[in-house]
C-alpha cells in the first residue's frame, strides 16, 4: 500500500525529470555545436583569407620586378604593404601564438616595412636602386616558397576537410606526439622561412634592427655587484642599510640591459618600492612606488617644480617638463634637458610625482640612459621665419624653440624647429627640420 | 473527492518539477560570469578623477580610454593576484607585442589572439578590474617596463607549452616568468 502510493508519485516525478533533462541536454548540445561551428568558420575565415592575401602578395612581387616607370612602382609597392600588413592580421587571428611560426611574422612585417618605405619614398628624386631590385627579388623567391608551402596545406584542409579546432585540441595537448597534418604544415613554412638566404631590408628597417642591438649592448661604464647596486638604490631613495629589507634578483642575459631588480620594503616604507638598477656603470633606471595617494593638495604646475628639484638633487641638472598628465591623484611628467634653449627630446626622464605630498613616486630614465651622450650642438643652417613659412598656414603657431628629435625614417637625430599651434581646437606640434626645412614629424596632443 | 485531491497534488509536482529544472537552466546558463562577477563592485572609472585645481595637461595623444579599459580587464583576469609591480609587467608584455612585428598591432588584436592569454580563454577577462590594474595599465602605458622588453610569460605550476620553456627568461616576478 504505502509502496504503491510513493511510487504512484515517484513515477511521474522521475519521468517528468527525465524528460526535462534529456530536452535540457539536448538544447545544450544543439548550442555547443552552433557555437563550435561558429568558432570554426572564423578560423576557416583567417587561414583562406591568409592564403589569399600570400597569393596576391605575390603576385604584386612579381609584378614590381617587372615595372620599369616610377609612377607604376609606388602603387604596386603600396599594395604590397597592405597585403604583408594583411596576412600578418591574418596570422594573429589563428591559433598559432605557442608554437613557432614567429619567423614568417617576422618575414612579413619586415616586407611590409620595406616596401613601405619605398612606396613613400620620392622615387623621382630618389629612384629604387640595383641593391633594392634585388632585394625585391629575393623577397619574390621567398613569397613563392611560403605560398606553395601554405597552398599544400589549404589543399589538405580543404580536401580533407581538416578543422582548426583539432588544431586548438592538438596543441593543448601539445607534449604528446601531435600529428595534425594543419599544425605539421605550419611548421615546413616556418622551417623554410628560417632557411632562407638574409634579406638586405635596407637602411630604414636595418636602422632599427641596429638601435636595438645597441639597447641590449647597454649602457657603458663599469660593471657593478649586487652589493654596491643596493647601495646606490638606498641612496636614492634616501634610506638606511639598515632600515630596510632589500631583495635583489639578477635580471637574465637576454633583457633589453642587464640590470638588478631591487625590492625595498618595511620601515619607514609605508608601500614597497621596485627598482632596477644597470649592472654597467650602476645607474638607477626605474623606479615604482606602490603607495596609494591620499588627498590632493598640489597643482600640476606645484607638482612639476617638486619633480625638478628631485632631478636636480639625484643629479640631473636643467631638465624641464616638456609633457604633463595626470591620473589618480598623480602628475606625470616627462623632462628634458634644455641647453641654450635647445629641447634634446631623446634624453627622457618620466616622473610621477604624488599630488597629496609632492614626493616622487616614479622615475624612468631608461630613455635618458640609453641615448645621452655629449652632443655637439649645431647651429640651424634656416631661420625660424623660414622655418615658419614650412608649417601648414592653417595651423595657428602659438609658440617655437629649437629641439632635438629623433627621426622618423632611420632614428638618427635631428635638429629642428618645433612649431606648437592649434588647428580647429587641436592642438599640435610640428617639426621642421632646421637644415633642409623638410617637415620632420607632427605629433598631436591632447590635453 | 478522493480523486480531485490524487489530481491536485499530482498537478503540483508536476509544478515543482519543472521550477527546479527551470531553475537549474538558469542558473547553467549563467556560469559563465564567474563567482567573482557576484561580487563586483559598482566603481564608475570611466569617470575622471575629482580634481579641485585644473591645470592644462600636455602630452602627446595614446590609447583611447576604452582601449585603456580593454588592457586593465586583461590584467585584471590574468594577474589580480600578483603584487602590482607583477601587474604593470603584464601590462607593459600587452605594449611589446603591439610594437612586436610578431604579433598583432593593437591591443585588442593582442588580447584576443587565439590561445594567446589564459584569461580570455576562460572568460576572466570579463570580470570587473580593480583601480590597481588600471594604474597598472597608466604606469606602463608612461614607459614602466619592469620586464625590459619581454613579449613572453608564462606560470611555470600550470604553463603547458613545452616551447615557452626554450624561450630566453629573464626574470620573475610573482607567480610568473617573463622571457623574450
Amino acid at each position: 500500500m504505502v509502496y504503491g502510493a510513493v511510487s504512484r508519485v515517484l513515477f511521474p516525478v522521475a519521468v517528468l525529470a527525465l524528460a526535462g533533462a534529456g530536452m535540457w541536454g539536448y538544447q545544450e548540445n544543439t548550442e555547443k555545436n552552433s557555437i563550435l561551428i561558429k568558432a570554426e568558420n572564423q578560423y576557416q575565415r583567417a587561414f583562406h583569407d591568409l592564403n589569399y592575401h600570400i597569393d596576391k602578395l605575390h603576385d604584386e612581387l612579381g609584378k614590381s620586378l617587372v615595372i620599369n616607370s616610377r609612377k607604376q612602382i609606388t602603387p604596386c609597392l603600396t599594395n604590397v604593404w597592405r597585403l604583408a600588413y594583411a596576412a600578418q592580421s591574418d596570422v594573429g587571428q589563428l591559433p598559432l601564438t605557442l608554437m613557432p611560426f614567429n619567423n614568417t611574422e617576422e618575414f612579413l612585417a619586415k616586407v611590409a616595412d620595406f616596401s613601405y618605405a619605398v612606396a613613400v619614398r620620392d622615387l623621382n628624386a630618389e629612384p629604387l636602386s640595383q641593391q633594392e631590385y634585388k632585394t625585391l627579388q629575393s623577397l619574390y623567391k621567398n613569397s613563392t616558397e611560403i605560398m606553395k608551402q601554405l597552398d599544400h596545406v589549404q589543399t589538405d584542409v580543404l580536401d580533407k576537410k581538416l578543422r582548426w579546432m583539432d588544431v586548438e585540441t592538438a596543441l593543448a595537448s601539445d607534449d604528446k606526439k601531435s600529428d595534425n597534418t594543419i599544425i605539421d604544415g605550419f611548421r615546413t613554412v616556418e622551417k623554410r622561412v628560417q632557411e632562407f638566404p638574409e634579406v638586405d631590408w635596407g637602411v630604414t628597417v636595418q636602422s632599427l634592427d641596429h638601435k636595438k642591438q645597441q639597447r641590449i649592448k647597454g649602457i657603458s661604464g663599469r660593471s657593478v655587484s649586487k652589493e654596491e647596486a643596493v647601495a646606490t638604490a638606498l641612496q636614492f631613495v634616501g634610506l638606511n642599510r639598515n632600515a630596510v629589507k632589500a631583495d635583489v634578483e639578477e635580471n637574465g642575459r637576454s633583457n633589453e640591459y642587464q640590470a638588478y631588480s631591487i625590492r625595498l620594503t618595511g620601515g619607514p616604507l609605508v608601500s614597497p618600492v621596485n627598482l632596477e638598477v644597470t649592472k654597467r656603470g650602476g645607474k638607477v633606471s626605474w623606479l615604482l612606488n606602490e603607495r596609494d595617494i591620499k588627498e590632493e593638495n598640489l597643482t600640476l604646475d606645484e607638482a612639476a617644480v617638486s619633480g625638478a628639484k628631485f632631478l636636480q638633487a639625484h643629479g640631473y641638472a636643467d631638465m624641464v617638463a616638456a609633457e604633463s598628465d595626470t591620473y589618480d591623484g598623480l602628475g606625470v611628467f616627462v623632462f628634458v634637458p634644455e641647453k641654450n634653449g635647445v629641447r634634446i627630446y631623446p634624453d627622457a626622464i618620466t616622473l610621477k610625482v604624488a599630488l597629496d605630498t609632492g614626493d616622487v613616486t616614479g622615475f624612468h630614465a631608461v630613455e635618458y640612459l640609453f641615448n645621452h651622450k655629449p652632443r655637439r650642438m649645431e647651429k640651424p643652417k634656416i631661420s625660424q621665419q623660414q622655418a615658419r613659412t614650412m608649417v601648414n598656414p592653417n595651423v595657428r603657431v602659438s609658440n617655437s624653440r629649437l629641439a632635438i628629435i629623433e627621426g622618423k625614417k632611420d632614428g638618427k637625430e635631428v635638429l629642428c624647429y618645433e612649431f606648437t599651434g592649434h588647428l580647429q581646437d587641436e592642438v599640435y606640434r610640428v617639426y621642421i627640420n632646421a637644415k633642409t626645412g623638410d617637415e620632420e614629424e607632427i605629433v598631436k596632443l591632447s590635453s | 473527492m478522493q480523486r480531485t485531491r490524487g489530481s491536485l497534488f499530482y498537478i503540483l509536482l508536476v509544478m515543482v518539477a519543472l521550477t527546479t529544472v527551470g531553475v537549474v537552466y538558469v542558473l547553467s546558463s549563467q556560469e559563465w560570469k564567474g563567482q567573482d562577477a557576484v561580487a563586483v563592485s559598482t566603481q564608475d572609472w570611466a569617470a575622471p578623477a575629482k580634481k579641485a585645481k585644473k591645470t592644462k595637461t600636455f602630452h602627446p595623444s595614446q590609447l583611447s580610454a576604452n582601449d585603456l579599459k580593454l588592457m586593465a580587464n586583461a590584467v585584471y583576469g590574468e594577474a589580480r593576484g600578483e603584487p602590482y609591480i607583477g601587474q604593470v609587467a603584464i601590462a607593459a608584455v600587452i605594449l611589446n607585442r603591439t610594437k612586436s612585428p610578431n604579433f598583432p598591432e593593437t591591443p585588442a588584436g593582442v588580447i584576443f589572439e587565439p590561445r594567446a592569454f589564459t584569461a580570455v580563454a576562460d572568460g576572466q577577462i570579463w570580470l570587473q578590474p580593480n583601480e590597481r590594474a588600471r594604474k597598472a595599465v597608466q604606469d606602463a602605458l608612461k614607459g614602466w617596463d619592469p620586464t625590459g622588453g619581454c613579449t613572453y610569460y608564462f606560470n611555470p605550476a600550470t604553463a603547458t607549452s613545452k616551447w615557452i620553456w626554450s624561450r630566453p627568461q629573464v626574470k620573475r616576478i610573482g607567480k610568473h616568468i617573463f622571457c623574450r
